[in-house]
């Protein structure tokens, strides 16, 4: 008896997680570079009381056994790096990638973060930084009186001096990508840090090894999508719904059983 | 009499079991893979003797067999590379931590650091030979008859096994299904194959059919509770009212 009261609260807190991942989604889907997150369930524990095969009193063999499982539980939330749509900002500084691949920043820290935002900004001092001011990796200065930045494809940067009229080349950036992106860690702020799961980076020419290319002037937006956020949280409800009802009927049978002795 | 009263409170034990299953199914509505369960009891009536050879009648009801339905489950569609679905019969062969191989329908996979196919709780996923399947590569794609192709060249193929005994299977700790009975009922090639890539074979659960099942099963309870007060009501009239002067 307790122990389906137990099993259908699992049930109750694996579809409450299951919405928070999708109130998760839901709040970036407006989020630059934002990668939507999955749940993803399995069973708990089973109770074995019998083996299949195991002998019947009567010396037959039971071709089932039984065995009573004890709910179920959230294993991962892997990210979904699925492309985004790419938007059009204008922005000589705003980058996407199309394809595979990171973008890197330098941590206050000292450490490498890895991005797909790439929404730069210039700061006082010429470099590129992202929106919480960290420095792209390798570092890209802008000189003064330089005008018309340029990124292309590979990841080139160059410009234009107004005095000289000359067009210098400033920068590469480069690009990483991972055996396994989905084992990444994220960060926040858009940003994501390699871990165990993830496998080494490995940097190169945008375009190159499978890397994606840069599309200067654009940014990806979130890959979250409407349409499937609102089904999971239709299908998430529902189950929370279900389980809860089990609740209130294993409780009316604990009462009809309390009943029984007045 | 009293035989009344265990018969009644036998019936009230198991329907309790049943609750537990629908309970397990309920929970497990949104685990991608899962197959829903059935308890199924078996009810004994046997007449015997005592030990003054008087005939007696003895009914038991014995809790039995928790029967799995392998029925498919609602294909949905991610669109993510690592999701596999079978459309057909069949099971993914994933390496269990004891390095013994164990079964499961649920196909959210994804890779490694060392570049191994794994399911989401890092289990390696084996090929037809029984090895762990590397990918390295930049794109990867699993056939319908489960030849995986990395960058365009096949690199080997999905363990994907069938048995002719399904119900030899059985659940494990990790939610993987093991085989009990492994001489017996061998792994076998499945009949037709179906590895769908972008998708996810949802829980089979029938919210429906559960949902009355456990009606049902309530309201028996809430009967086997009511004769078994009976019984208890007319014991005490017995012992209290038919003494009295």
């Amino acid at each position: 008896m307790i122990r389906s009261l137990y099993t259908s609260a699992t049930g109750m807190k694996a579809n409450q997680l299951f919405i928070d991942n999708i109130s998760n989604n839901l709040a970036n889907v407006n989020t630059t570079g934002y990668k939507k997150s999955k749940l993803e369930f399995q069973e708990l524990l089973y109770q074995t009381i019998q083996d299949p095969g195991a002998g019947a009193a009567d010396g037959a063999k039971s071709p089932a056994g039984l065995q009573l499982g004890l709910g179920v539980r959230s294993v991962a939330n892997q990210k979904i790096f699925g492309q985004g749509n790419l938007q059009e900002t204008k922005n000589p500084f705003d980058m996407a990638i199309t394809g595979s691949g990171f973008l890197q920043v330098q941590m206050p820290s000292g450490e490498v973060a890895y991005t797909r935002d790439g929404s730069f900004k210039i700061s006082n001092d010429g470099t590129l930084v992202t929106s919480q001011g960290f420095a792209m990796e390798p570092q890209i200065t802008v000189p003064d009186g330089a005008q018309n930045i340029q990124i292309d494809a590979t990841g080139k940067v160059s410009v234009q001096m107004s005095d000289a009229g000359t067009t210098e080349e400033i920068g590469q950036i480069e690009l990483v990508k991972f055996l396994n992106e989905g084992g990444l860690k994220s960060m926040g702020n858009n940003l994501y840090q390699v871990s165990p799961a993830s496998g080494e980076p490995e940097s190169g020419t945008p375009g190159t090894n499978g890397l994606g290319t840069l599309a200067q002037g654009f940014l990806e937006a979130s890959n979250v999508e409407l349409v499937e956020e609102m089904v999971a949280m239709i299908v998430a409800q529902r189950a929370y719904e279900i389980s809860a009802k089990a609740i209130q009927t294993s409780d009316s049978m604990l009462q009809l059983a309390n009943q029984l002795k007045n | 009499m009293v035989n009344g009263l265990y018969t009644a409170s036998r019936g009230m034990t198991n329907i309790l079991a049943k609750q537990d299953i629908h309970a397990q199914n309920m929970a497990n509505t949104s685990t991608n893979g899962f197959k829903m369960a059935r308890l199924v009891n078996k009810t004994e009536v046997s007449i015997g003797r005592n030990d003054d050879g008087e005939l007696r009648q003895q009914e038991m009801q014995n809790l039995s067999e928790v029967f799995t339905s392998f029925t498919q489950g609602p294909m949905i569609r991610t669109g993510n590379n690592y999701d596999l679905a079978l459309s057909s019969g069949g099971f993914l062969s994933v390496e269990a931590a004891d390095g013994s191989t164990r079964y499961t329908r649920n196909g959210g996979l994804s890779l490694n650091s060392y570049g191994e196919l794994v399911t989401l709780s890092g289990k390696r996923v084996l090929d037809e030979a029984g090895a762990p399947i590397t990918v390295k590569g930049d794109s990867v794609q699993f056939q319908q008859d489960g030849g995986i192709f990395v960058d365009g060249n096949r690199t080997g193929k999905l363990g994907v096994v069938d048995f002719a005994d399904t119900k030899k299977l059985q659940y494990g700790q990790d939610g993987l299904f093991g085989n009990t009975d492994p001489q017996g009922n061998p792994p076998i090639a499945p009949k037709t194959l179906g590895v769908m890539q972008g998708f996810l074979e949802g829980s089979n659960t029938d919210p429906v059919s559960s949902m009355v099942s456990m009606i049902t099963d309530f309201r028996n309870y809430e009967a086997d509770q009511k004769a078994l007060k009976a019984v208890d009501d007319t014991l005490h009239q017995a012992v209290s009212e038919v003494g009295k002067v």
